[in-house]
Protein backbone atom coordinates (compact mmCIF):
# COMPACT_ATOMS: atom_id res chain seq x y z
CA UNK A 1 0.00 0.00 0.00
CA UNK A 2 2.03 3.13 -1.07
CA UNK A 3 -0.28 5.71 -1.00
CA UNK A 4 -2.23 6.26 2.21
CA UNK A 5 -4.63 8.41 0.25
CA UNK A 6 -7.32 6.56 -1.69
CA UNK A 7 -8.38 4.89 1.29
CA UNK A 8 -10.45 7.56 2.42
CA UNK A 9 -13.21 6.65 -0.18
CA UNK A 10 -13.35 2.96 1.40
CA UNK A 11 -13.14 4.32 5.18
CA UNK A 12 -16.47 6.39 4.42
CA UNK A 13 -18.13 3.24 2.38
CA UNK A 14 -17.07 1.02 5.60
CA UNK A 15 -18.46 3.72 7.67
CA UNK A 16 -21.72 3.92 5.81
CA UNK A 17 -22.06 -0.02 5.98
CA UNK A 18 -22.10 0.40 9.47
CA UNK A 19 -24.38 3.29 10.22
CA UNK A 20 -26.87 1.69 7.75
CA UNK A 21 -27.98 -1.00 10.57
CA UNK A 22 -28.15 1.58 13.95
CA UNK A 23 -30.48 3.72 11.27
CA UNK A 24 -32.34 1.20 10.31
CA UNK A 25 -32.47 0.19 14.45
CA UNK A 26 -33.35 3.32 15.08
CA UNK A 27 -36.48 4.00 12.52
CA UNK A 28 -37.41 0.05 13.44
CA UNK A 29 -37.09 0.85 17.58
CA UNK A 30 -39.58 3.08 17.46
CA UNK A 31 -41.94 0.42 16.14
CA UNK A 32 -41.87 -1.98 17.45
CA UNK A 33 -43.14 -3.39 20.67
CA UNK A 34 -40.86 -4.00 23.58
CA UNK A 35 -42.84 -6.87 25.06
CA UNK A 36 -43.81 -8.57 22.30
CA UNK A 37 -42.80 -11.29 20.35
CA UNK A 38 -41.11 -9.68 17.47
CA UNK A 39 -38.93 -7.94 20.21
CA UNK A 40 -38.37 -11.20 21.65
CA UNK A 41 -36.68 -13.06 18.67
CA UNK A 42 -34.68 -9.65 17.72
CA UNK A 43 -32.97 -9.92 20.99
CA UNK A 44 -32.44 -13.72 20.71
CA UNK A 45 -30.69 -13.24 16.99
CA UNK A 46 -28.68 -10.32 18.60
CA UNK A 47 -27.16 -12.77 21.77
CA UNK A 48 -26.82 -15.84 19.46
CA UNK A 49 -24.93 -13.46 16.46
CA UNK A 50 -22.71 -11.77 19.62
CA UNK A 51 -21.93 -15.33 21.26
CA UNK A 52 -21.27 -17.08 17.56
CA UNK A 53 -18.80 -14.31 16.69
CA UNK A 54 -16.84 -14.24 20.01
CA UNK A 55 -16.89 -18.21 20.11
CA UNK A 56 -15.19 -17.51 16.94
CA UNK A 57 -12.90 -14.92 17.79
CA UNK A 58 -12.35 -17.13 20.94
CA UNK A 59 -11.39 -20.16 18.79
CA UNK A 60 -10.01 -19.41 15.52
CA UNK A 61 -8.71 -15.41 15.76
CA UNK A 62 -8.39 -13.91 12.47
CA UNK A 63 -9.96 -17.34 10.84
CA UNK A 64 -6.98 -19.36 11.81
CA UNK A 65 -8.79 -23.26 11.87
CA UNK A 66 -5.70 -24.95 12.98
CA UNK A 67 -6.33 -27.43 15.01
CA UNK A 68 -2.81 -26.51 17.16
CA UNK A 69 -4.34 -23.13 17.54
CA UNK A 70 -7.56 -23.91 18.37
CA UNK A 71 -7.30 -26.83 21.05
CA UNK A 72 -5.19 -24.46 23.62
CA UNK A 73 -7.55 -21.63 23.19
CA UNK A 74 -10.68 -23.98 23.79
CA UNK A 75 -9.34 -25.65 26.88
CA UNK A 76 -8.39 -22.11 28.20
CA UNK A 77 -12.09 -21.27 27.43
CA UNK A 78 -13.84 -24.16 29.02
CA UNK A 79 -11.38 -23.02 32.34
CA UNK A 80 -12.77 -20.18 32.23
CA UNK A 81 -16.23 -20.94 31.88
CA UNK A 82 -16.15 -23.60 34.38
CA UNK A 83 -14.77 -20.79 36.90
CA UNK A 84 -17.25 -18.55 36.29
CA UNK A 85 -20.08 -21.02 36.61
CA UNK A 86 -18.84 -22.51 39.41
CA UNK A 87 -18.29 -19.02 40.81
CA UNK A 88 -21.90 -18.27 40.19
CA UNK A 89 -21.33 -16.47 37.13
CA UNK A 90 -19.10 -14.18 38.32
CA UNK A 91 -17.43 -12.44 35.29
CA UNK A 92 -13.87 -11.44 37.49
CA UNK A 93 -13.88 -14.87 38.19
CA UNK A 94 -14.16 -16.44 35.21
CA UNK A 95 -11.99 -13.73 33.07
CA UNK A 96 -9.13 -14.14 34.51
CA UNK A 97 -9.19 -17.89 35.17
CA UNK A 98 -9.77 -17.78 31.01
CA UNK A 99 -7.42 -15.19 30.60
CA UNK A 100 -4.28 -16.82 33.01
CA UNK A 101 -5.11 -20.42 31.90
CA UNK A 102 -4.27 -19.06 28.35
CA UNK A 103 -1.57 -16.66 29.46
CA UNK A 104 0.13 -19.95 30.84
CA UNK A 105 -0.34 -22.03 28.01
CA UNK A 106 1.60 -19.64 25.87
CA UNK A 107 4.05 -18.88 28.39
CA UNK A 108 4.56 -22.20 28.02
CA UNK A 109 4.38 -22.13 24.12
CA UNK A 110 1.63 -24.49 24.12
CA UNK A 111 -0.34 -21.73 22.28
CA UNK B 1 -35.16 14.79 37.53
CA UNK B 2 -32.67 17.17 38.75
CA UNK B 3 -29.13 17.92 37.87
CA UNK B 4 -27.55 16.38 40.63
CA UNK B 5 -29.03 13.20 39.94
CA UNK B 6 -28.64 12.72 35.96
CA UNK B 7 -24.80 13.56 37.60
CA UNK B 8 -24.34 10.48 40.10
CA UNK B 9 -26.35 8.21 37.44
CA UNK B 10 -23.49 9.47 34.59
CA UNK B 11 -20.77 9.07 37.16
CA UNK B 12 -21.96 5.95 38.31
CA UNK B 13 -22.06 4.77 34.55
CA UNK B 14 -18.89 5.73 33.82
CA UNK B 15 -17.19 4.48 37.31
CA UNK B 16 -18.84 0.64 35.93
CA UNK B 17 -17.11 1.46 32.76
CA UNK B 18 -13.28 1.72 34.54
CA UNK B 19 -11.75 -1.29 34.91
CA UNK B 20 -12.88 -4.67 32.68
CA UNK B 21 -15.01 -2.96 30.36
CA UNK B 22 -12.72 -0.06 29.30
CA UNK B 23 -9.41 -2.11 29.86
CA UNK B 24 -11.00 -4.71 27.40
CA UNK B 25 -12.42 -2.24 24.79
CA UNK B 26 -8.50 -0.66 25.03
CA UNK B 27 -6.47 -4.05 24.59
CA UNK B 28 -8.98 -4.89 21.74
CA UNK B 29 -8.08 -1.77 19.57
CA UNK B 30 -4.77 -1.56 21.01
CA UNK B 31 -4.67 -5.25 18.69
CA UNK B 32 -6.82 -3.14 15.85
CA UNK B 33 -4.71 0.22 15.89
CA UNK B 34 -1.16 -2.28 15.55
CA UNK B 35 -3.34 -4.39 13.07
CA UNK B 36 -4.03 -1.34 10.94
CA UNK B 37 0.11 -0.07 11.29
CA UNK B 38 0.65 -3.26 9.79
CA UNK B 39 -1.24 -2.88 7.08
CA UNK B 40 0.13 0.38 6.02
CA UNK B 41 -2.78 2.82 7.29
CA UNK B 42 -1.80 6.37 8.42
CA UNK B 43 -2.89 6.81 12.28
CA UNK B 44 -5.54 9.13 11.10
CA UNK B 45 -7.10 6.22 9.11
CA UNK B 46 -6.67 4.11 12.01
CA UNK B 47 -8.46 6.58 14.52
CA UNK B 48 -11.32 7.45 12.52
CA UNK B 49 -11.73 3.90 11.56
CA UNK B 50 -12.13 3.33 15.34
CA UNK B 51 -14.00 6.49 15.88
CA UNK B 52 -16.93 6.13 13.56
CA UNK B 53 -17.59 2.62 12.31
CA UNK B 54 -16.98 1.52 16.45
CA UNK B 55 -17.62 -2.06 16.31
CA UNK B 56 -14.79 -4.30 16.10
CA UNK B 57 -15.35 -6.82 13.81
CA UNK B 58 -16.58 -4.29 11.10
CA UNK B 59 -13.25 -2.09 11.74
CA UNK B 60 -11.17 -5.52 10.77
CA UNK B 61 -13.29 -6.14 8.00
CA UNK B 62 -12.78 -2.96 6.59
CA UNK B 63 -8.77 -2.83 7.46
CA UNK B 64 -8.34 -6.24 6.08
CA UNK B 65 -10.43 -6.00 2.83
CA UNK B 66 -9.04 -2.34 1.93
CA UNK B 67 -5.30 -3.59 2.17
CA UNK B 68 -5.94 -6.88 0.28
CA UNK B 69 -7.34 -4.36 -2.41
CA UNK B 70 -10.79 -6.48 -2.52
CA UNK B 71 -13.37 -5.17 -4.79
CA UNK B 72 -15.94 -2.44 -3.73
CA UNK B 73 -18.72 -4.59 -3.52
CA UNK B 74 -16.56 -7.12 -1.07
CA UNK B 75 -15.40 -4.50 1.20
CA UNK B 76 -19.11 -3.24 1.40
CA UNK B 77 -20.46 -6.56 1.92
CA UNK B 78 -17.54 -7.74 4.09
CA UNK B 79 -18.28 -4.75 6.51
CA UNK B 80 -21.96 -4.50 6.84
CA UNK B 81 -22.26 -8.61 7.21
CA UNK B 82 -19.53 -8.09 10.08
CA UNK B 83 -21.16 -5.38 11.56
CA UNK B 84 -25.10 -6.41 11.09
CA UNK B 85 -25.59 -7.12 14.63
CA UNK B 86 -25.63 -3.40 15.37
CA UNK B 87 -29.31 -3.59 13.58
CA UNK B 88 -30.31 -6.00 16.61
CA UNK B 89 -28.60 -4.10 19.22
CA UNK B 90 -30.03 -0.58 18.62
CA UNK B 91 -33.37 -2.13 17.87
CA UNK B 92 -33.56 -3.21 22.19
CA UNK B 93 -30.79 -1.28 22.81
CA UNK B 94 -32.07 2.17 22.79
CA UNK B 95 -35.27 1.06 24.60
CA UNK B 96 -33.15 0.10 27.90
CA UNK B 97 -30.90 3.35 28.23
CA UNK B 98 -33.45 6.02 27.28
CA UNK B 99 -35.49 5.24 30.07
CA UNK B 100 -38.60 7.84 30.25
CA UNK B 101 -36.29 9.77 28.03
CA UNK B 102 -37.81 11.19 24.29
CA UNK B 103 -34.91 12.75 22.05
CA UNK B 104 -35.70 13.54 18.46
CA UNK B 105 -34.72 10.96 15.58
CA UNK B 106 -31.59 12.75 15.47
CA UNK B 107 -31.09 12.74 19.00
CA UNK B 108 -31.71 8.82 19.33
CA UNK B 109 -29.58 8.50 15.86
CA UNK B 110 -26.39 9.89 17.99
CA UNK B 111 -26.69 7.67 20.95
CA UNK B 112 -26.74 4.74 19.46
CA UNK B 113 -23.79 5.47 17.13
CA UNK B 114 -21.80 4.71 20.52
CA UNK B 115 -24.05 1.43 21.06
CA UNK B 116 -21.98 -1.52 20.33
CA UNK B 117 -21.48 -4.77 21.61
CA UNK B 118 -19.80 -3.73 25.37
CA UNK B 119 -22.45 -1.12 25.97
CA UNK B 120 -24.96 -3.37 24.57
CA UNK B 121 -24.84 -6.32 26.73
CA UNK B 122 -23.57 -3.87 29.73
CA UNK B 123 -26.73 -1.87 29.32
CA UNK B 124 -29.02 -4.68 29.06
CA UNK B 125 -27.36 -6.34 32.31
CA UNK B 126 -27.50 -3.08 34.76
CA UNK B 127 -30.64 -0.98 33.64
CA UNK B 128 -33.39 -3.27 34.53
CA UNK B 129 -31.86 -1.83 38.19
CA UNK B 130 -32.20 1.68 37.34
CA UNK B 131 -34.59 3.72 37.80
CA UNK B 132 -35.78 5.05 34.22
CA UNK B 133 -34.68 8.73 34.71
CA UNK B 134 -31.12 7.02 35.36
CA UNK B 135 -30.82 5.12 32.48
CA UNK B 136 -29.56 7.87 29.87
CA UNK B 137 -27.32 9.25 32.00
CA UNK B 138 -25.77 6.28 33.05
CA UNK B 139 -25.37 5.19 29.67
CA UNK B 140 -23.82 8.27 28.38
CA UNK B 141 -21.06 8.31 31.43
CA UNK B 142 -20.44 4.08 30.75
CA UNK B 143 -19.97 5.20 26.59
CA UNK B 144 -17.55 8.04 27.19
CA UNK B 145 -15.24 6.31 29.35
CA UNK B 146 -15.70 3.61 26.93
CA UNK B 147 -15.28 5.57 23.97
CA UNK B 148 -12.07 7.47 25.69
CA UNK B 149 -10.76 4.05 26.11
CA UNK B 150 -11.18 2.58 22.34
CA UNK B 151 -9.29 6.12 20.75
CA UNK B 152 -6.76 5.58 23.28
CA UNK B 153 -6.27 1.84 22.76
CA UNK B 154 -6.35 2.58 18.96
CA UNK B 155 -3.70 5.30 18.95
CA UNK B 156 -1.36 2.97 21.43
CA UNK B 157 -1.72 0.15 19.65
CA UNK B 158 -0.86 1.74 16.31
CA UNK B 159 2.16 3.60 18.47
CA UNK B 160 3.45 -0.07 19.98
CA UNK B 161 1.90 -2.45 17.91
CA UNK B 162 5.50 -2.68 16.17
CA UNK B 163 7.50 -3.24 19.57
CA UNK B 164 5.55 -5.25 21.38
CA UNK B 165 6.10 -8.96 21.75
CA UNK B 166 3.61 -11.35 19.73
CA UNK B 167 2.73 -13.36 22.79
CA UNK B 168 1.51 -10.45 25.19
CA UNK B 169 -0.74 -9.30 21.87
CA UNK B 170 -1.89 -12.83 21.82
CA UNK B 171 -3.29 -12.68 25.48
CA UNK B 172 -4.47 -9.11 25.53
CA UNK B 173 -6.50 -10.24 22.46
CA UNK B 174 -7.91 -13.15 23.88
CA UNK B 175 -9.42 -11.03 26.21
CA UNK B 176 -12.12 -9.08 24.89
CA UNK B 177 -13.95 -11.97 22.90
CA UNK B 178 -13.81 -14.02 26.21
CA UNK B 179 -15.23 -10.96 28.98
CA UNK B 180 -17.88 -10.29 26.07
CA UNK B 181 -18.73 -14.39 25.96
CA UNK B 182 -19.49 -14.24 29.63
CA UNK B 183 -21.13 -11.12 29.60
CA UNK B 184 -23.65 -12.45 26.97
CA UNK B 185 -23.90 -15.72 29.00
CA UNK B 186 -25.17 -14.07 31.82
CA UNK B 187 -28.32 -13.35 30.18
CA UNK B 188 -31.21 -13.47 32.18
CA UNK B 189 -34.03 -14.57 29.72
CA UNK B 190 -34.17 -18.30 29.64
CA UNK B 191 -34.55 -17.89 26.04
CA UNK B 192 -31.62 -15.34 25.68
CA UNK B 193 -29.33 -18.10 27.46
CA UNK B 194 -30.27 -20.83 24.90
CA UNK B 195 -29.73 -18.66 22.17
CA UNK B 196 -26.13 -17.70 23.33
CA UNK B 197 -25.37 -21.45 23.82
CA UNK B 198 -26.98 -21.92 19.98
CA UNK B 199 -25.41 -18.98 18.92
CA UNK B 200 -21.46 -20.23 20.21
CA UNK B 201 -21.86 -23.55 18.93
CA UNK B 202 -23.15 -22.71 15.56
CA UNK B 203 -20.90 -19.66 15.44
CA UNK B 204 -18.00 -22.28 15.46
CA UNK B 205 -19.41 -25.24 13.87
CA UNK B 206 -20.45 -22.89 11.06
CA UNK B 207 -17.31 -21.18 10.40
CA UNK B 208 -14.52 -23.97 8.36
CA UNK B 209 -17.74 -24.41 6.45
CA UNK B 210 -19.21 -20.87 5.56
CA UNK B 211 -16.58 -18.04 6.82
CA UNK B 212 -17.78 -14.99 7.94
CA UNK B 213 -21.64 -15.59 6.98
CA UNK B 214 -21.74 -17.96 10.53
CA UNK B 215 -22.35 -14.88 12.36
CA UNK B 216 -25.12 -14.15 10.60
CA UNK B 217 -26.11 -17.82 9.93
CA UNK B 218 -25.25 -18.34 14.43
CA UNK B 219 -28.13 -15.30 14.78
CA UNK B 220 -30.60 -16.22 12.91
CA UNK B 221 -30.90 -19.85 13.63
CA UNK B 222 -29.73 -19.89 17.31
CA UNK B 223 -31.91 -17.02 18.02
CA UNK B 224 -35.13 -18.60 16.26
CA UNK B 225 -34.39 -21.98 17.44
CA UNK B 226 -34.50 -20.84 20.70
CA UNK B 227 -37.53 -18.52 20.15
CA UNK B 228 -39.29 -21.67 19.29
CA UNK B 229 -38.24 -24.15 21.56
CA UNK B 230 -39.25 -21.67 24.58
CA UNK B 231 -42.55 -20.67 23.16
CA UNK B 232 -43.47 -25.08 22.96
CA UNK B 233 -42.05 -25.45 26.45
CA UNK B 234 -43.97 -22.40 27.50
CA UNK B 235 -47.26 -21.54 24.71
CA UNK B 236 -48.21 -18.44 27.45
CA UNK B 237 -44.72 -16.82 27.17
CA UNK B 238 -44.29 -14.78 24.38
Amino acid sequence: MADPLPLWPLLALAVAATFVWRFAGVVVAGRVDVEGRFFAWIAAVAYAMVAGLMARVILMPRGDIAPETLWPRALALAIGFAVWKLSGKRLTWGLGAGVGAFAALVAFGLA
Amino acid sequence: MSRDTARTAALKGARRCVGVPALGIGLSMVGFGALAADLGFSGLQALLATALIWGLPGQIAYVELAAAGAPLSVLIAGVAFANMRMLPMTVTGLPAVLGDRRPGFAGRLLLVQFMAVTAWTQMNADTPDLPKPARLPYYLGFVAVLYAAGLSGTLIGYAAGAVLPDPAMRIAVFMTPLYLLLLVAAARHPTNQAAVGLGAVLGIALFPLIGDASVLAAGLIGGTVAVAARRRADPRDG
